[in-house]
């Protein structure tokens, strides 16, 4: 019963660790479309950078 | 019962994560509206689907999920609160509510957090499925046959899908296969109370899953009852003391893990309800009342039907050398020693089960069965591999290498294609061309539309009514919804497949094919503009379909006619 708590607290903490790692890279993706939306200045919809899908975006 | 870290089994998890891990965000929406909150994926529940059942329990509303139990929900949930509590800490998540945008800071980012970490789980209980098959081999054979177990399995081809996604097939398998693996130890060491009641516990948690695990379970209940003591005890049947409190645990196990996953012992009227709902006796909840298409008749050509759709799913997971190769592993088994047979007979009852009350074609669940079959075929290479006879050797390692090379292939094509769904370039095409506060129009399910702008309205074409129903798709629904076109003039329409597409057309069941022929016709007000379909990576390995169109599917999106654009990509 030690074993199974001490197994799932850890797997806790990866599991935050793990969503940390992914919003960071999600905020990273944000911005990134940013500065691709700067540079090539294309497209007709003018809205924030953060509500949008950029030209040539992938996950 | 343990898992011994083994160099092997550190090998064969840094492979499955290698195989597994690309692609695992594939499906995750992007939520810039209600209506855009759902993953890709069929059945997959994930982000918000676990949160609402836990939410149900404290607060019903009528339109909750009535489809699983409830011990994937708990699961991932769990998985959830330790970002869900830091994004409440940090003020990102203040005022939790049922409706669009549920109190998130940033909807967006965090379901689409949510969603891969969901997935992740999944993607780690997928190594409980993998290392299960090499546990159950090792334990009955030995080590050998336990890699080639474990990569059977790791390598079978919907486990390229399922392991990533939030579906419960692979979660419910997890338990299965950690069932499994005891069998097997009991089955090649005997019977203790401790291995029955771990037993009864893996099977109470594969059922408080998904009940189709039942299948496999009735398989499992009967071999563990064929096999000795561990202790050797003579007279040992159900008129001794023993027998009794040894199947005792086991059941009390099952019931515990069973009634406590399953939200059983939370709330009873929710699993009852579940209960009538699989059992078509719910008329009130999302997707009953309906009927199954596709369904096999209880009739000889419908049998001889379903039963060919088994034998080419089965060979569709495995390839058709590696289905093969378990037949004769198999049969190698029986003829050496029948007891073995016992190891395969939850495959076998599972196939049963399913011939007498699914009766409708889908390869996951085939799932169960082929794992049980993978295992076998990793036993007929260990024993070829072991023969004397060079060419028997020879031939049983380039059958090996042939099914689980195609397999491997096969998942790369399947992953490229996540990697690089239509629904991205026509995101990107769509975002380039959209003007402020646009309008775009679709059919079928809004899960599976390309990611769209927040300031972007979407709006359904036709009434949707899912898999169950049928759908107006007369002249009449026609000229209604080219009139309405007309008045809500959208600057773009949105014709996909999705699951309830019958096989081999491009548009879902609510789109009226006299429309769809009119639209490609140019017809009509609207004309093709685009079209998304990302080219296989290996078209000449010939991956079989998935259950449903979901991983790149053709996108075709039309716009009015007087918008000169048009082009593949």
């Amino acid at each position: 019963m030690a074993l199974l708590s001490v197994s799932l607290v850890i797997l806790g903490i990866v599991f935050f660790l793990m969503a940390v790692v992914l919003q960071q890279g999600w905020m990273i993706q944000r911005e990134l479309w940013a500065v691709q939306r700067s540079l090539l200045g294309n497209g007709t919809n003018s809205q924030p950078v953060e509500d949008g899908v950029q030209p040539g975006a992938s996950r | 019962m343990s898992i011994r870290l083994e160099r092997s089994v550190v090998w064969i998890v840094v492979l499955a994560l290698v195989l597994y891990l690309p692609g695992v965000w594939w499906g995750a929406p992007h939520a810039t509206g209600p209506d855009r909150i759902k993953a890709w994926a069929v059945d997959d529940e994930t982000p918000l689907g676990p949160l609402a059942e836990l939410s149900n329990i404290a607060h019903p509303r009528p339109d909750r999920n009535l489809g699983y139990p409830l011990l994937y929900s708990f699961l991932t949930s769990a998985a959830y609160m330790p970002y869900l509590g830091y994004l409440y800490l940090t003020g990102r998540f203040r005022a939790p509510s049922g409706d669009y945008p549920f109190g998130l800071g940033d909807p967006v980012g965090t379901l689409w957090v949510l969603t891969v970490l969901a997935h992740l789980l999944t993607v780690l209980l997928s190594l409980g499925v993998i290392l299960g098959a090499y546990r159950a081999a090792q334990a009955y054979w030995d080590r050998r046959t336990a890699i080639w177990s474990a990569l059977f399995v790791m390598t079978a081809y919907p486990m390229f899908y399922y392991a990533r996604t939030g579906n419960v097939d692979v979660p419910m398998l997890c338990f299965l296969a950690v069932g499994y693996a005891i069998l097997a130890l009991i089955l090649a060491q005997g019977v203790t109370i401790r291995r029955v009641a771990l037993l009864g516990l893996s099977v109470g948690l594969a059922l408080a899953t998904k009940e189709s695990a039942l299948g496999v379970v009735i398989g499992m209940a009967i071999a563990a009852l064929a096999a000795p003591r561990a202790d050797g005890l003579a007279r040992y049947d159900w008129r001794n003391a023993r027998w009794w409190r040894t199947w005792g645990a086991g059941i009390l196990a099952a019931l515990v893990a069973l009634g406590a996953g399953s939200g059983f012992f939370i709330e009873p009227s929710r699993y009852l309800a579940h209960l009538a709902f699989l059992t078509g006796r719910v008329e009130a909840a999302p997707g009953a009342g309906g009927t199954i298409p596709l369904a096999f008749p209880l009739t000889m050509q419908g049998h001889l039907e379903y039963l060919r759709q088994i034998v080419a799913y089965l060979v569709d997971i495995l390839t058709l050398p590696g289905l093969v190769l378990a037949v004769l592993g198999l049969a190698d088994a029986l003829r050496r020693r029948p007891r073995e047979g016992l190891l395969a007979l939850p495959g076998l009852t599972y196939l049963i089960f399913i011939f007498i009350t699914l009766r409708t074609g889908q390869m996951r669940y085939l799932l169960p069965a082929a794992f049980v079959l993978a295992i076998f075929a990793g036993r007929a290479v260990a024993r070829g591999w072991s023969a004397g006879a060079p060419a028997v050797r020879a031939i049983t390692m380039a059958t090996a290498l042939v099914a689980i090379g195609l397999s491997v292939l096969r998942g790369v094509d399947l992953t490229y294609a996540m990697l690089r769904d239509s629904r991205w370039a026509a995101a990107a095409w769509l975002a380039n061309r959209m003007p402020n506060g646009g309008r775009v129009e679709y059919f079928g399910a809004s899960q599976k539309l390309p990611p769209l702008a927040a300031n972007v309205a979407s709006a359904r074409s036709a009434d949707y009514r899912g898999l169950f129903f049928e759908h107006d798709t007369s002249e009449a629904k026609v000229a209604e919804i080219v009139a309405s076109w007309e008045a809500n003039h959208p600057d773009f329409i949105l014709v996909m497949p999705d699951h309830t597409s019958r096989p081999g057309l491009e548009y879902d069941a609510s789109v009226p094919p006299g429309l769809y022929r009119a639209l490609l016709e140019g017809s009509l007000p609207y004309h093709l503009a685009a079209t998304f379909k990302t080219p296989s990576l290996l078209s000449w390995v010939r991956r079989p379909a998935l259950d449903y169109p979901s991983v790149n599917p053709p996108i075709r999106i039309f716009a009015p006619a007087q918008v000169q654009v048009r082009g593949t990509y």
